[in-house]
Protein backbone atom coordinates (compact mmCIF):
# COMPACT_ATOMS: atom_id res chain seq x y z
CA UNK A 1 0.00 0.00 0.00
CA UNK A 2 1.47 3.53 -0.77
CA UNK A 3 2.21 5.95 1.82
CA UNK A 4 -0.06 7.75 3.97
CA UNK A 5 0.86 11.71 3.04
CA UNK A 6 -2.57 13.24 4.65
CA UNK A 7 -4.54 11.71 7.44
CA UNK A 8 -7.68 13.48 8.65
CA UNK A 9 -8.93 11.75 11.67
CA UNK A 10 -12.30 12.46 13.03
CA UNK A 11 -12.56 15.84 11.38
CA UNK A 12 -15.30 18.50 12.64
CA UNK A 13 -15.21 21.37 10.38
CA UNK A 14 -18.09 24.03 11.33
CA UNK A 15 -18.29 27.54 9.25
CA UNK A 16 -19.97 30.04 12.11
CA UNK A 17 -22.72 28.19 13.55
CA UNK A 18 -22.99 25.99 10.01
CA UNK A 19 -21.97 22.14 10.24
CA UNK A 20 -19.84 21.23 7.04
CA UNK A 21 -18.78 17.72 8.08
CA UNK A 22 -19.05 16.08 10.72
CA UNK A 23 -15.93 13.44 12.33
CA UNK A 24 -14.32 13.41 8.92
CA UNK A 25 -12.31 10.51 8.39
CA UNK A 26 -10.21 9.52 5.03
CA UNK A 27 -6.29 9.49 4.25
CA UNK A 28 -4.64 10.56 1.08
CA UNK A 29 -2.26 8.29 -0.04
CA UNK A 30 0.51 8.86 -2.60
CA UNK A 31 -1.18 7.93 -5.79
CA UNK A 32 -4.36 9.07 -5.43
CA UNK A 33 -6.75 11.45 -7.32
CA UNK A 34 -9.60 12.64 -4.61
CA UNK A 35 -12.60 14.55 -5.73
CA UNK A 36 -14.56 16.73 -3.53
CA UNK A 37 -18.16 17.05 -4.27
CA UNK A 38 -21.30 19.07 -3.18
CA UNK A 39 -23.67 21.66 -3.83
CA UNK A 40 -22.70 25.03 -3.72
CA UNK A 41 -22.00 25.91 0.01
CA UNK A 42 -21.54 22.19 1.26
CA UNK A 43 -18.38 23.30 2.47
CA UNK A 44 -15.40 22.31 -0.24
CA UNK A 45 -13.54 25.35 -0.11
CA UNK A 46 -13.83 25.32 3.85
CA UNK A 47 -12.83 21.83 4.03
CA UNK A 48 -9.62 22.43 1.63
CA UNK A 49 -8.88 25.73 3.63
CA UNK A 50 -9.19 23.30 7.27
CA UNK A 51 -6.71 20.76 5.37
CA UNK A 52 -4.23 23.17 4.48
CA UNK A 53 -4.00 24.36 7.89
CA UNK A 54 -5.69 27.70 6.91
CA UNK A 55 -8.34 27.35 9.26
CA UNK A 56 -8.95 25.60 12.60
CA UNK A 57 -11.14 22.67 12.36
CA UNK A 58 -13.69 22.37 15.49
CA UNK A 59 -12.58 19.00 16.06
CA UNK A 60 -10.44 16.28 15.20
CA UNK A 61 -7.08 16.21 13.59
CA UNK A 62 -4.59 16.50 10.41
CA UNK A 63 -1.64 14.78 9.98
CA UNK A 64 0.65 15.72 7.32
CA UNK A 65 3.47 13.28 6.45
CA UNK A 66 3.45 12.23 9.56
CA UNK A 67 3.21 15.43 11.36
CA UNK A 68 0.34 16.57 13.24
CA UNK A 69 -0.57 20.84 11.38
CA UNK A 70 -0.87 22.05 14.69
CA UNK A 71 2.54 21.33 15.82
CA UNK A 72 4.28 23.00 12.42
CA UNK A 73 5.18 25.87 10.99
CA UNK A 74 3.23 27.20 8.17
CA UNK A 75 6.51 27.52 5.98
CA UNK A 76 6.82 23.34 7.01
CA UNK A 77 3.09 23.27 5.82
CA UNK A 78 3.87 24.91 2.79
CA UNK A 79 6.96 22.99 1.52
CA UNK A 80 4.98 19.58 2.16
CA UNK A 81 1.50 20.67 0.87
CA UNK A 82 0.46 23.00 -2.15
CA UNK A 83 -3.48 24.53 -2.57
CA UNK A 84 -4.72 26.22 -5.55
CA UNK A 85 -7.49 28.86 -4.49
CA UNK A 86 -10.93 29.30 -6.36
CA UNK A 87 -9.66 32.46 -6.82
CA UNK A 88 -6.65 34.81 -6.94
CA UNK A 89 -7.22 38.51 -7.94
CA UNK A 90 -3.74 40.88 -7.90
CA UNK A 91 -4.37 44.20 -7.53
CA UNK A 92 -0.20 45.01 -8.17
CA UNK A 93 0.75 43.67 -11.33
CA UNK A 94 3.05 40.71 -11.78
CA UNK A 95 4.27 38.87 -15.19
CA UNK A 96 3.66 35.17 -14.92
CA UNK A 97 7.17 34.29 -13.97
CA UNK A 98 7.18 36.39 -11.25
CA UNK A 99 3.96 34.85 -10.47
CA UNK A 100 5.19 31.43 -10.75
CA UNK A 101 8.32 31.90 -8.88
CA UNK A 102 6.79 33.05 -6.09
CA UNK A 103 6.09 28.89 -5.70
CA UNK A 104 9.75 28.66 -4.84
CA UNK A 105 8.84 31.00 -1.38
CA UNK A 106 8.59 28.18 0.99
CA UNK A 107 11.92 26.42 -0.01
CA UNK A 108 14.22 29.33 0.22
CA UNK A 109 15.62 30.94 3.70
CA UNK A 110 14.50 34.00 4.90
CA UNK A 111 16.53 36.21 2.90
CA UNK A 112 17.94 34.11 0.21
CA UNK A 113 17.19 34.92 -3.34
CA UNK A 114 15.93 32.46 -6.08
CA UNK A 115 18.60 30.76 -7.66
CA UNK A 116 18.85 29.91 -11.57
CA UNK A 117 17.39 26.19 -10.45
CA UNK A 118 14.33 27.66 -8.93
CA UNK A 119 14.27 30.14 -12.44
CA UNK A 120 14.22 26.98 -14.33
CA UNK A 121 12.14 25.43 -12.35
CA UNK A 122 8.87 28.28 -12.36
CA UNK A 123 9.95 28.24 -16.19
CA UNK A 124 9.42 24.24 -16.65
CA UNK A 125 6.19 24.59 -14.94
CA UNK A 126 5.27 27.35 -16.93
CA UNK A 127 5.56 25.23 -19.94
CA UNK A 128 3.92 22.16 -18.59
CA UNK A 129 0.48 24.17 -18.53
CA UNK A 130 1.46 25.53 -22.43
CA UNK A 131 2.88 29.29 -21.49
CA UNK A 132 6.05 29.01 -21.54
CA UNK A 133 6.07 31.97 -24.10
CA UNK A 134 4.05 34.06 -22.07
CA UNK A 135 5.99 34.25 -19.23
CA UNK A 136 7.07 37.70 -19.68
CA UNK A 137 3.08 39.11 -19.82
CA UNK A 138 1.50 40.86 -17.22
CA UNK A 139 -1.39 38.42 -15.65
CA UNK A 140 -3.49 41.25 -15.35
CA UNK A 141 -3.55 40.82 -18.91
CA UNK A 142 -4.25 37.61 -19.52
CA UNK A 143 -7.57 35.60 -20.19
CA UNK A 144 -9.43 33.84 -17.05
CA UNK A 145 -7.93 30.60 -18.16
CA UNK A 146 -4.69 31.12 -18.66
CA UNK A 147 -4.25 33.31 -15.16
CA UNK A 148 -5.74 29.71 -14.10
CA UNK A 149 -2.90 27.80 -15.67
CA UNK A 150 -0.57 30.54 -14.15
CA UNK A 151 -1.59 29.68 -10.77
CA UNK A 152 -1.56 25.95 -11.68
CA UNK A 153 2.57 26.67 -12.44
CA UNK A 154 2.92 28.18 -9.23
CA UNK A 155 1.54 24.92 -7.70
CA UNK A 156 3.89 22.91 -9.63
CA UNK A 157 6.44 25.22 -8.74
CA UNK A 158 6.06 24.53 -5.12
CA UNK A 159 6.12 20.92 -5.88
CA UNK A 160 4.72 19.54 -2.91
CA UNK A 161 3.63 15.99 -1.87
CA UNK A 162 -0.38 16.91 -0.96
CA UNK A 163 -1.73 18.75 -3.86
CA UNK A 164 -4.96 20.68 -2.99
CA UNK A 165 -7.25 21.95 -5.62
CA UNK A 166 -10.39 24.34 -5.43
CA UNK A 167 -12.01 24.12 -8.31
CA UNK A 168 -8.84 23.85 -11.24
CA UNK A 169 -11.24 23.64 -13.99
CA UNK A 170 -13.01 26.97 -13.70
CA UNK A 171 -12.20 29.28 -16.14
CA UNK A 172 -10.44 26.33 -18.61
CA UNK A 173 -11.36 25.45 -21.83
CA UNK A 174 -12.51 21.53 -23.02
CA UNK A 175 -8.76 21.17 -23.91
CA UNK A 176 -7.09 23.01 -20.92
CA UNK A 177 -9.26 20.51 -18.45
CA UNK A 178 -8.13 17.50 -19.89
CA UNK A 179 -4.52 18.34 -19.94
CA UNK A 180 -4.92 20.02 -16.85
CA UNK A 181 -6.36 16.44 -15.27
CA UNK A 182 -3.81 14.32 -17.35
CA UNK A 183 -1.33 16.91 -15.74
CA UNK A 184 -2.62 15.99 -11.90
CA UNK A 185 -3.09 12.07 -13.08
CA UNK A 186 0.65 12.53 -13.52
CA UNK A 187 1.81 14.12 -10.86
CA UNK A 188 -0.28 11.37 -8.67
CA UNK A 189 1.54 8.85 -10.54
CA UNK A 190 5.04 10.18 -9.14
CA UNK A 191 3.48 10.13 -5.82
CA UNK A 192 2.19 13.11 -5.21
CA UNK A 193 -1.77 13.03 -3.43
CA UNK A 194 -3.96 14.66 -5.29
CA UNK A 195 -7.39 16.56 -4.12
CA UNK A 196 -9.83 18.68 -5.36
CA UNK A 197 -13.17 20.21 -5.40
CA UNK A 198 -14.91 19.85 -8.42
CA UNK A 199 -18.60 20.73 -9.77
CA UNK A 200 -17.92 18.53 -13.10
CA UNK A 201 -19.16 14.43 -12.12
CA UNK A 202 -17.99 13.65 -15.50
CA UNK A 203 -14.61 14.43 -14.93
CA UNK A 204 -14.50 13.37 -11.16
CA UNK A 205 -15.67 9.82 -12.54
CA UNK A 206 -12.89 9.82 -15.44
CA UNK A 207 -10.35 10.80 -13.59
CA UNK A 208 -10.16 10.94 -10.07
CA UNK A 209 -9.74 7.43 -8.24
CA UNK A 210 -11.43 8.51 -4.69
CA UNK A 211 -14.63 10.40 -4.03
CA UNK A 212 -15.67 12.65 -1.24
CA UNK A 213 -19.14 13.96 -1.33
CA UNK A 214 -20.58 16.19 0.95
CA UNK A 215 -24.16 15.90 2.03
CA UNK A 216 -24.95 18.89 4.23
CA UNK A 217 -25.21 19.37 7.64
CA UNK A 218 -22.39 17.32 8.56
CA UNK A 219 -23.20 13.77 6.61
CA UNK A 220 -20.67 12.65 3.83
CA UNK A 221 -19.30 9.85 2.18
CA UNK A 222 -15.70 8.81 1.10
CA UNK A 223 -14.25 6.17 -0.94
CA UNK A 224 -13.14 4.74 -4.11
CA UNK A 225 -14.57 6.86 -7.04
CA UNK A 226 -16.63 3.28 -8.82
CA UNK A 227 -18.55 2.86 -4.66
CA UNK A 228 -19.03 6.68 -4.10
CA UNK A 229 -20.33 7.41 -7.49
CA UNK A 230 -23.42 6.15 -7.82
CA UNK A 231 -26.69 7.71 -9.14
CA UNK A 232 -27.96 6.91 -5.65
CA UNK A 233 -25.84 9.03 -3.81
CA UNK A 234 -25.12 12.20 -6.25
CA UNK A 235 -29.34 12.36 -6.34
CA UNK A 236 -29.36 12.98 -2.59
CA UNK A 237 -25.98 14.79 -2.32
CA UNK A 238 -27.48 17.28 -5.47
CA UNK A 239 -30.94 16.89 -4.23
CA UNK A 240 -31.66 16.67 -7.63
CA UNK A 241 -32.62 13.04 -9.47
CA UNK A 242 -29.05 12.02 -11.64
CA UNK A 243 -28.70 8.89 -13.55
CA UNK A 244 -25.89 7.07 -14.68
CA UNK A 245 -25.27 5.68 -18.21
CA UNK A 246 -22.65 4.04 -19.90
CA UNK A 247 -21.45 5.55 -23.39
CA UNK A 248 -18.88 4.13 -25.04
CA UNK A 249 -18.06 1.96 -22.01
CA UNK A 250 -17.28 4.58 -19.65
CA UNK A 251 -19.73 5.95 -16.93
CA UNK A 252 -21.42 8.96 -17.11
CA UNK A 253 -24.33 10.99 -14.90
CA UNK A 254 -26.88 12.77 -16.31
CA UNK A 255 -29.23 15.22 -14.66
CA UNK A 256 -32.86 14.32 -15.09
CA UNK B 1 15.05 49.05 -16.32
CA UNK B 2 16.76 46.91 -14.35
CA UNK B 3 16.30 47.26 -10.92
CA UNK B 4 19.64 47.47 -9.43
CA UNK B 5 20.18 50.21 -12.37
CA UNK B 6 17.19 52.22 -11.17
CA UNK B 7 18.19 51.63 -7.34
CA UNK B 8 21.75 53.11 -8.65
CA UNK B 9 20.19 56.10 -10.65
CA UNK B 10 17.96 57.07 -7.35
CA UNK B 11 21.35 57.17 -4.76
CA UNK B 12 22.45 59.86 -6.90
CA UNK B 13 19.48 61.22 -7.76
CA UNK B 14 19.00 61.44 -3.59
CA UNK B 15 22.59 62.64 -3.61
CA UNK B 16 21.86 65.71 -6.25
CA UNK B 17 18.75 66.43 -3.93
CA UNK B 18 20.45 66.58 -1.01
CA UNK B 19 23.62 68.51 -2.13
CA UNK B 20 21.03 71.34 -3.86
CA UNK B 21 19.70 71.76 -0.25
CA UNK B 22 22.58 72.81 1.14
CA UNK B 23 23.35 74.74 -1.45
CA UNK B 24 20.57 77.29 -1.68
CA UNK B 25 18.60 79.11 0.95
CA UNK B 26 17.02 82.46 1.64
CA UNK B 27 20.65 83.79 2.69
CA UNK B 28 23.25 83.83 -0.70
CA UNK B 29 25.77 81.28 1.47
CA UNK B 30 27.39 78.63 -0.87
CA UNK B 31 28.95 75.56 -0.11
CA UNK B 32 32.13 77.10 -1.25
CA UNK B 33 31.85 79.96 1.57
CA UNK B 34 31.14 77.47 4.17
CA UNK B 35 34.29 75.06 2.95
CA UNK B 36 36.63 77.88 3.22
CA UNK B 37 36.14 78.61 6.57
CA UNK B 38 33.05 81.40 6.82
CA UNK B 39 32.49 80.97 10.05
CA UNK B 40 28.76 82.95 9.16
CA UNK B 41 28.40 80.64 6.44
CA UNK B 42 29.59 77.45 7.90
CA UNK B 43 26.65 78.11 10.85
CA UNK B 44 24.07 78.44 8.24
CA UNK B 45 25.20 75.32 6.65
CA UNK B 46 25.42 73.08 9.48
CA UNK B 47 23.26 74.42 11.76
CA UNK B 48 20.13 75.59 9.25
CA UNK B 49 20.58 73.55 6.47
CA UNK B 50 21.61 70.49 7.16
CA UNK B 51 19.01 69.22 10.32
CA UNK B 52 16.31 70.89 7.66
CA UNK B 53 17.78 69.01 4.59
CA UNK B 54 18.48 65.63 6.17
CA UNK B 55 14.49 65.95 8.00
CA UNK B 56 13.02 66.09 4.62
CA UNK B 57 15.09 63.45 4.04
CA UNK B 58 14.07 61.18 6.36
CA UNK B 59 10.15 62.35 6.44
CA UNK B 60 10.15 61.85 2.51
CA UNK B 61 11.99 58.34 2.77
CA UNK B 62 9.61 57.18 5.30
CA UNK B 63 6.47 58.17 3.97
CA UNK B 64 7.31 56.22 0.73
CA UNK B 65 8.40 52.99 2.53
CA UNK B 66 4.93 53.72 4.77
CA UNK B 67 3.09 53.85 1.47
CA UNK B 68 4.42 50.62 -0.07
CA UNK B 69 3.62 49.16 3.70
CA UNK B 70 0.36 50.18 3.70
CA UNK B 71 -0.39 49.69 0.31
CA UNK B 72 0.66 45.69 0.28
CA UNK B 73 -1.26 45.06 3.48
CA UNK B 74 -4.52 46.87 2.28
CA UNK B 75 -3.78 44.71 -0.83
CA UNK B 76 -4.95 48.41 -2.35
CA UNK B 77 -3.49 50.31 -4.67
CA UNK B 78 -5.27 53.57 -3.55
CA UNK B 79 -3.62 53.31 0.11
CA UNK B 80 -1.54 55.49 1.41
CA UNK B 81 0.57 55.92 4.89
CA UNK B 82 -2.85 58.31 6.23
CA UNK B 83 -5.75 56.37 5.40
CA UNK B 84 -6.02 54.46 8.69
CA UNK B 85 -5.99 58.03 10.17
CA UNK B 86 -2.68 58.65 11.41
CA UNK B 87 -2.02 61.53 10.32
CA UNK B 88 -5.72 62.94 12.03
CA UNK B 89 -4.79 61.76 15.26
CA UNK B 90 -1.48 63.31 14.49
CA UNK B 91 -2.90 66.48 13.03
CA UNK B 92 -5.64 66.48 15.92
CA UNK B 93 -3.47 66.66 18.86
CA UNK B 94 -0.26 69.26 17.22
CA UNK B 95 -2.98 71.10 16.94
CA UNK B 96 -4.29 71.32 20.15
CA UNK B 97 -0.72 71.82 21.25
CA UNK B 98 -0.28 74.83 19.06
CA UNK B 99 -3.50 76.42 20.35
CA UNK B 100 -2.40 75.68 24.11
CA UNK B 101 0.79 78.01 22.88
CA UNK B 102 3.34 75.17 23.16
CA UNK B 103 7.06 75.39 21.46
CA UNK B 104 7.94 73.17 18.74
CA UNK B 105 9.74 69.97 20.39
CA UNK B 106 6.45 70.09 21.91
CA UNK B 107 4.01 69.85 19.19
CA UNK B 108 6.39 67.39 17.25
CA UNK B 109 6.00 65.22 20.33
CA UNK B 110 2.07 65.89 20.97
CA UNK B 111 1.62 65.04 17.27
CA UNK B 112 3.16 61.78 17.88
CA UNK B 113 1.62 60.96 20.68
CA UNK B 114 -1.23 61.55 18.25
CA UNK B 115 -0.43 58.99 15.77
CA UNK B 116 0.14 56.26 17.80
CA UNK B 117 -2.85 56.92 19.65
CA UNK B 118 -4.56 56.84 16.36
CA UNK B 119 -2.78 53.61 15.66
CA UNK B 120 -3.74 51.99 18.67
CA UNK B 121 -7.45 52.57 17.88
CA UNK B 122 -7.67 51.34 14.83
CA UNK B 123 -5.23 48.35 15.75
CA UNK B 124 -7.80 47.51 19.10
CA UNK B 125 -11.18 48.12 16.71
CA UNK B 126 -9.93 46.52 13.58
CA UNK B 127 -8.36 43.27 15.05
CA UNK B 128 -10.61 39.86 15.59
CA UNK B 129 -8.88 37.18 17.20
CA UNK B 130 -5.42 38.75 16.49
CA UNK B 131 -5.98 39.32 12.75
CA UNK B 132 -7.39 41.64 10.63
CA UNK B 133 -9.15 41.27 7.23
CA UNK B 134 -7.22 44.17 4.80
CA UNK B 135 -11.60 45.96 4.32
CA UNK B 136 -12.27 46.06 7.78
CA UNK B 137 -9.22 47.13 8.91
CA UNK B 138 -9.54 49.93 5.51
CA UNK B 139 -12.83 50.68 6.53
CA UNK B 140 -11.78 51.46 10.13
CA UNK B 141 -9.36 53.72 9.32
CA UNK B 142 -11.56 55.54 7.24
CA UNK B 143 -14.01 55.68 9.45
CA UNK B 144 -11.82 56.94 12.02
CA UNK B 145 -9.65 59.48 10.15
CA UNK B 146 -13.02 61.19 8.80
CA UNK B 147 -13.88 61.71 12.84
CA UNK B 148 -10.11 63.09 12.78
CA UNK B 149 -10.83 65.17 10.58
CA UNK B 150 -13.82 67.04 12.45
CA UNK B 151 -11.86 67.32 15.55
CA UNK B 152 -9.73 69.02 13.49
CA UNK B 153 -12.21 71.42 11.82
CA UNK B 154 -13.26 71.70 15.14
CA UNK B 155 -10.26 73.27 16.51
CA UNK B 156 -9.96 75.20 13.67
CA UNK B 157 -13.08 77.33 14.04
CA UNK B 158 -12.11 77.57 17.66
CA UNK B 159 -8.69 78.83 17.59
CA UNK B 160 -7.34 82.49 17.88
CA UNK B 161 -6.73 84.26 14.01
CA UNK B 162 -3.48 84.43 15.39
CA UNK B 163 -3.27 80.76 16.10
CA UNK B 164 -4.77 79.65 12.95
CA UNK B 165 -2.26 79.92 10.26
CA UNK B 166 0.15 78.19 12.42
CA UNK B 167 -2.12 75.15 12.66
CA UNK B 168 -2.67 75.33 8.72
CA UNK B 169 1.22 75.18 7.67
CA UNK B 170 1.18 72.02 10.31
CA UNK B 171 -1.99 70.55 8.48
CA UNK B 172 -0.06 71.34 4.97
CA UNK B 173 2.77 69.65 5.44
CA UNK B 174 5.70 71.92 7.04
CA UNK B 175 9.06 71.19 7.77
CA UNK B 176 10.53 74.03 9.01
CA UNK B 177 10.15 73.44 12.89
CA UNK B 178 11.80 69.75 11.84
CA UNK B 179 14.38 69.45 14.72
CA UNK B 180 16.97 66.59 15.19
CA UNK B 181 16.55 64.81 12.27
CA UNK B 182 19.20 61.80 13.66
CA UNK B 183 15.48 59.83 15.28
CA UNK B 184 14.01 60.23 12.19
CA UNK B 185 16.85 58.47 10.10
CA UNK B 186 17.21 55.72 12.85
CA UNK B 187 14.09 54.91 12.47
CA UNK B 188 14.04 54.63 8.24
CA UNK B 189 17.10 52.96 8.59
CA UNK B 190 15.85 50.10 11.03
CA UNK B 191 12.07 50.00 9.44
CA UNK B 192 13.97 49.63 5.34
CA UNK B 193 16.21 46.82 6.83
CA UNK B 194 12.66 44.69 8.45
CA UNK B 195 10.88 45.78 5.34
CA UNK B 196 13.92 44.45 3.40
CA UNK B 197 13.77 41.25 5.14
CA UNK B 198 9.82 41.05 4.90
CA UNK B 199 10.01 41.54 1.25
CA UNK B 200 9.37 38.69 0.05
CA UNK B 201 6.26 37.52 2.06
CA UNK B 202 4.58 41.28 0.77
CA UNK B 203 4.74 40.07 -2.80
CA UNK B 204 2.53 37.15 -1.60
CA UNK B 205 0.52 39.11 0.55
CA UNK B 206 -0.23 41.65 -2.42
CA UNK B 207 -1.95 38.26 -3.40
CA UNK B 208 -4.20 37.60 -0.90
CA UNK B 209 -4.29 35.92 2.55
CA UNK B 210 -5.10 32.54 1.21
CA UNK B 211 -2.45 32.56 -1.82
CA UNK B 212 -0.02 33.92 0.74
CA UNK B 213 -0.77 31.41 3.73
CA UNK B 214 -0.51 28.56 1.12
CA UNK B 215 2.73 29.06 -0.19
CA UNK B 216 4.19 29.74 3.81
CA UNK B 217 3.66 33.03 4.80
CA UNK B 218 2.24 33.71 8.51
CA UNK B 219 -0.62 35.72 7.28
CA UNK B 220 -1.93 37.00 10.76
CA UNK B 221 1.91 37.96 12.17
CA UNK B 222 2.95 39.70 9.07
CA UNK B 223 -0.34 41.77 8.91
CA UNK B 224 0.47 42.70 12.54
CA UNK B 225 3.60 43.81 12.11
CA UNK B 226 3.64 45.87 9.01
CA UNK B 227 0.56 47.46 10.27
CA UNK B 228 2.79 48.60 13.23
CA UNK B 229 6.01 49.30 11.00
CA UNK B 230 4.28 51.36 8.57
CA UNK B 231 2.35 53.56 11.73
CA UNK B 232 5.97 53.85 13.12
CA UNK B 233 6.99 55.11 9.58
CA UNK B 234 3.90 57.20 9.20
CA UNK B 235 3.80 58.80 12.78
CA UNK B 236 7.99 59.70 12.88
CA UNK B 237 7.03 61.39 9.57
CA UNK B 238 4.29 63.33 10.39
CA UNK B 239 4.97 64.28 13.52
CA UNK B 240 8.64 66.20 12.27
CA UNK B 241 6.66 67.43 8.95
CA UNK B 242 3.19 67.76 9.50
CA UNK B 243 0.54 65.70 6.83
CA UNK B 244 3.03 66.40 3.84
CA UNK B 245 0.93 64.74 1.30
CA UNK B 246 0.97 62.81 -1.70
CA UNK B 247 4.64 61.38 -1.09
CA UNK B 248 3.26 57.82 0.49
CA UNK B 249 0.90 57.64 -2.20
CA UNK B 250 2.42 58.66 -5.65
CA UNK B 251 6.09 57.30 -4.87
CA UNK B 252 5.39 53.59 -4.85
CA UNK B 253 3.15 53.84 -8.05
CA UNK B 254 5.94 55.81 -9.95
CA UNK B 255 8.26 53.21 -8.60
CA UNK B 256 5.81 50.60 -10.49
CA UNK B 257 5.26 52.61 -13.14
CA UNK B 258 8.72 52.10 -13.93
CA UNK B 259 8.38 48.18 -13.78
CA UNK B 260 9.69 48.12 -10.72
CA UNK B 261 7.34 44.81 -8.90
CA UNK B 262 9.26 43.13 -6.35
CA UNK B 263 8.79 44.61 -3.06
CA UNK B 264 12.22 43.40 -2.28
CA UNK B 265 13.19 46.32 -4.58
CA UNK B 266 10.36 48.33 -3.55
CA UNK B 267 11.16 49.09 -0.44
CA UNK B 268 14.75 49.76 -0.91
CA UNK B 269 13.65 52.13 -3.63
CA UNK B 270 10.92 53.67 -2.14
CA UNK B 271 13.23 55.48 0.55
CA UNK B 272 15.68 56.76 -1.93
CA UNK B 273 13.21 58.40 -4.08
CA UNK B 274 10.42 59.24 -1.15
CA UNK B 275 13.77 61.24 0.18
CA UNK B 276 14.78 62.63 -2.59
CA UNK B 277 11.44 63.74 -3.74
CA UNK B 278 10.71 65.83 -0.85
CA UNK B 279 14.24 67.14 -0.48
CA UNK B 280 13.75 68.37 -3.64
CA UNK B 281 10.40 69.61 -2.64
CA UNK B 282 11.41 71.35 0.35
CA UNK B 283 14.31 73.13 -1.29
CA UNK B 284 11.72 74.69 -3.64
CA UNK B 285 9.68 75.44 -1.07
CA UNK B 286 12.14 77.53 1.10
CA UNK B 287 13.94 79.19 -2.09
CA UNK B 288 10.91 79.80 -4.27
CA UNK B 289 9.63 83.07 -3.00
CA UNK B 290 12.30 83.29 -0.17
CA UNK B 291 12.35 84.64 2.44
CA UNK B 292 8.70 83.98 2.47
CA UNK B 293 8.54 79.81 2.83
CA UNK B 294 5.65 77.87 1.23
CA UNK B 295 4.17 74.92 2.92
CA UNK B 296 6.34 71.77 1.36
CA UNK B 297 3.15 70.05 1.51
CA UNK B 298 1.76 72.28 -1.21
CA UNK B 299 4.75 71.58 -3.84
CA UNK B 300 4.74 67.58 -3.31
CA UNK B 301 1.46 67.72 -4.14
CA UNK B 302 2.06 70.49 -7.01
CA UNK B 303 4.94 68.08 -8.01
CA UNK B 304 3.62 64.88 -8.14
CA UNK B 305 0.28 65.60 -10.05
CA UNK B 306 1.38 66.34 -13.42
CA UNK B 307 4.24 63.79 -12.84
CA UNK B 308 1.67 60.79 -11.84
CA UNK B 309 -0.21 61.74 -14.49
CA UNK B 310 1.81 61.98 -17.31
CA UNK B 311 3.06 58.53 -16.27
CA UNK B 312 -0.31 57.03 -15.57
CA UNK B 313 -0.88 57.98 -19.69
CA UNK B 314 2.22 57.16 -21.12
CA UNK B 315 1.90 53.56 -19.32
CA UNK B 316 -2.07 53.77 -20.76
CA UNK B 317 -0.79 54.38 -24.26
CA UNK B 318 1.62 51.89 -24.75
Amino acid sequence: MQPALLEVESLTVMRGQRLLCERLALTLRAGEIWAVLGVNGAGKTTLLHTLAGLLDPAAGRIVLCGTDLRHTARRWVARHLGLLPQYVDDPFPATAFEEVLAGRHPHLPALAWETPADEAFARAALAAVGLAEAENRLTTHMSGGERRRVQLATLITQDAQVWLLDEPTNHLDLTRQVETMRLLQDKAQCGRAVCMALHDLNLAARWCTHALLLFGEGAWLAGRTDEVLTGEHLSRAYAHPLQAHIVAGRQIFLPD
Amino acid sequence: MRPPVLILLLVLLSAATLAAALATGSSAVSLRDALAGDAMARAILLELRVPRAAAAYACGGLLALSGVLMQALLRNPLADPYVLGISGGAATFALVCIALGLAAPLVAAGSFAGAVLATALVFALASVRHDFAPARLLLTGVVLASGWGAAISLLLALAPPSGVQGMVFWLLGDLSAAQAPGFAWAVLLVAAVIAFALARSLNLLARGAVQAGALGVDVANLRRGLHLLGSACAAVAVSSGGSIGFVGLVVPHLLRLTGLRDHRWLVLAAPLAGGALLTAADTAARTLIAPQQLPVGVLTTLLGVPLFLWLLRRDAVR
